[in-house]
């Protein structure tokens, strides 16, 4: 009997961009979080982070999973990222547009998760409150594709189901689609 | 000069480096030359051996073309009235070279006959003047409004147009949006309907009576325009392309997506296709499909290569290649391999099927 098969998936981004919230959204389990006390205010000022990784599921008929790991925001804990990123299928990067500069954002995880955005899928989600933001998701395609890869940046809204399966879907959509190169 | 590239398939080794040869040779009195490739999803012209395993894993594909022994058909599947030659096996250079005049001459006819079919198919409510022709004129009348919407230049003012029959558009560049006024939300959808019935600017003829206001990001307005009216004529700034490639995805959260377009946007992120190689990767209406590519247009999201650089060996060389796909458990380490791949898509379905992504704008 062949061992059923898991599909990993990473989300990523700063401390406050949604990534729990996602996770969440889309998670059939009630997901599993690893959050302390924010003890850096500098960086956001919600009370509670995630310190080691978030972990939802979902379940596919014949046993099958999707995983979706949740790392920590914050570069001291950046130890994690690089376990949490072996073997996934693809990467949700989350911005958050009131950062004084996603941009500067988007090039430290580009530089991170590299070689998972080369090798597997990668989409780029921000936050819809771009109205404070002079950044449009047009930006951070640009500086995407000055990067070297021409990636999905949507805006959504982390709380939306819809929303974050529309993030899910570009992937598998860009990894069906690699078929016809 | 227009080249033609052709994909042989399930042909023997030797016929097939012949094939190449012969097809150097060819150069019509009308300008075209022929190239053999391998990748068939790039080719105009597929040669191939139906009764080869690779033949007949072709014809099983939903677009199968018109086949029968060595084969030649317009890669644009879609179009109609699309034939079928054989040429029989030995290859030789003259009945290839006649049959390459056949089939450049139907290619011809076929897209001459599609483009008077997508003109005449606008609908327009005037029957006193010929179908093809009002359409054509309605086509013109909406190029100059998006010719208009193109041409504002960042200001801190709103624009506001007043257009036929009450219309009015206020545009504010610097913050991106486009106000409608005299438009009910409600009837948002049903007008945008509409527009696609006939083609002329319903959507702003709405009485003034309605109170409420839209107001929509000047690309969803863009988008909504190029995706809905005149859905059936490629515009003006990307009717001449051979192929289409995506420079950027546009923001599908913002616009409302649907699967299509989404994996319309993942195939041509990383190389250009023709409107005949993205049908058959991925299937939708033309109309839909010409709706995409006008959207990405006027989202300046488009990339185009010239022709001539299209063909060129340099571009052959620096084609991206396909990302590989990792798993936890690795049960697909080349997309490519047809089992496998099957299975993997499977395994997509599954996904798919457990997480109910609901397509906003799926066509």
């Amino acid at each position: 009997m062949s061992t059923p098969r898991e599909i990993k998936i990473l989300i990523t981004g700063p401390m406050g961009a949604g990534k729990t919230t996602a996770l969440a959204a889309v998670s059939s389990v009630t997901p599993i979080k690893t959050e302390a006390n924010n003890s850096d205010l500098a960086q956001h000022s919600k009370t509670h982070t995630t310190v080691a990784l978030d972990y939802g599921e979902v379940e596919l008929a014949g046993g099958e999973r999707l995983r979706l790991y949740g790392t920590p925001g914050q570069r001291r804990f950046n130890v994690m990222w690089q376990i949490l990123a072996k073997g996934a299928l693809g990467v949700v990067i989350l911005l958050d547009m009131t950062r004084p500069d996603p941009i500067a954002d988007l090039k430290d995880y580009f530089a991170d998760f590299q070689s998972v955005i080369r090798e597997s899928s990668c989409v780029i989600g921000v936050g819809r409150s771009q109205e404070n933001s002079s950044i449009s998701t047009a930006d951070v395609a640009n500086a995407c594709t000055e990067l070297g890869a021409t990636l999905p940046v949507f805006a959504i809204d982390v709380r939306r189901r819809d929303d974050v399966l529309l993030l899910l879907e570009a992937l598998f959509s860009q990894i069906e689609m690699a078929a016809f190169e | 000069m227009k080249r033609l590239q052709c994909a042989a398939i399930g042909l023997p080794a030797n016929e097939k480096l012949l094939l190449g040869s012969l097809l150097e040779l060819v150069a019509l009195t009308d300008g075209h030359t022929f190239v053999l490739v391998d990748d068939e999803a790039e080719a105009d012209i597929m040669v191939l051996d139906p009764a080869s395993l690779a033949g007949k894993t072709y014809m099983a594909k939903p677009n199968p073309g018109l086949v029968s022994q060595i084969h030649y058909c317009p890669a644009d599947l879609s179009l109609p009235n699309s034939a079928t030659w054989v040429l029989q096996s030995p290859l030789r250079f003259g009945s290839l070279r006649i049959m390459l005049i056949d089939v450049v001459e139907k290619r011809r006819s076929v897209m001459q006959a599609l483009s008077l079919t997508e003109a005449a198919s606008l609908q327009i409510k005037n029957s006193a003047v010929p179908e093809h022709q009002t359409a054509i004129a309605a086509h013109r009348k909406f190029e100059h409004i998006i010719g208009m919407l193109q041409r504002l230049t960042p200001s801190n003012k709103p624009k506001l147009m007043h257009g036929p029959q009450n219309v009015q558009i206020v545009i504010n560049p610097a913050r991106r949006n486009v106000t409608i006024s005299g438009l009910e939300v409600a009837n948002w959808q049903r007008q945008v309907k509409l527009c696609s019935q006939t083609i002329s600017l319903v959507i702003f003829q709405i009485p003034e009576a309605t109170p409420e206001t839209i107001t929509l990001t000047q690309e969803q307005f863009h988008w909504e325009l190029a995706k809905h009216i005149g859905s059936l004529v490629l515009l003006p700034g990307i009717a001449g392309f051979e192929t289409f490639g995506l420079a950027r995805w546009p923001d599908l959260g913002a616009l409302g997506a649907g699967q299509f377009d989404l994996r319309i946007c993942a195939l041509l992120s990383n190389r250009e296709f023709s409107v005949g190689n993205i049908m058959r990767a991925v299937p939708v209406a033309n109309s839909s499909l010409i709706g995409f590519l006008n959207g990405c247009a006027l989202l300046g999201c488009m990339r185009h290569t010239p022709a001539d650089l299209l063909h060129s060996p340099e571009r052959a060389r620096i084609r991206p290649q396909p990302l590989p796909v990792t798993l936890t458990q690795p049960i697909v380490n080349a997309p490519a391999a047809n089992a496998q791949r099957q299975g993997f898509l499977g395994l997509l379905g599954k996904l798919r099927s457990a997480l109910s992504f609901n397509p906003k704008a799926d066509a």
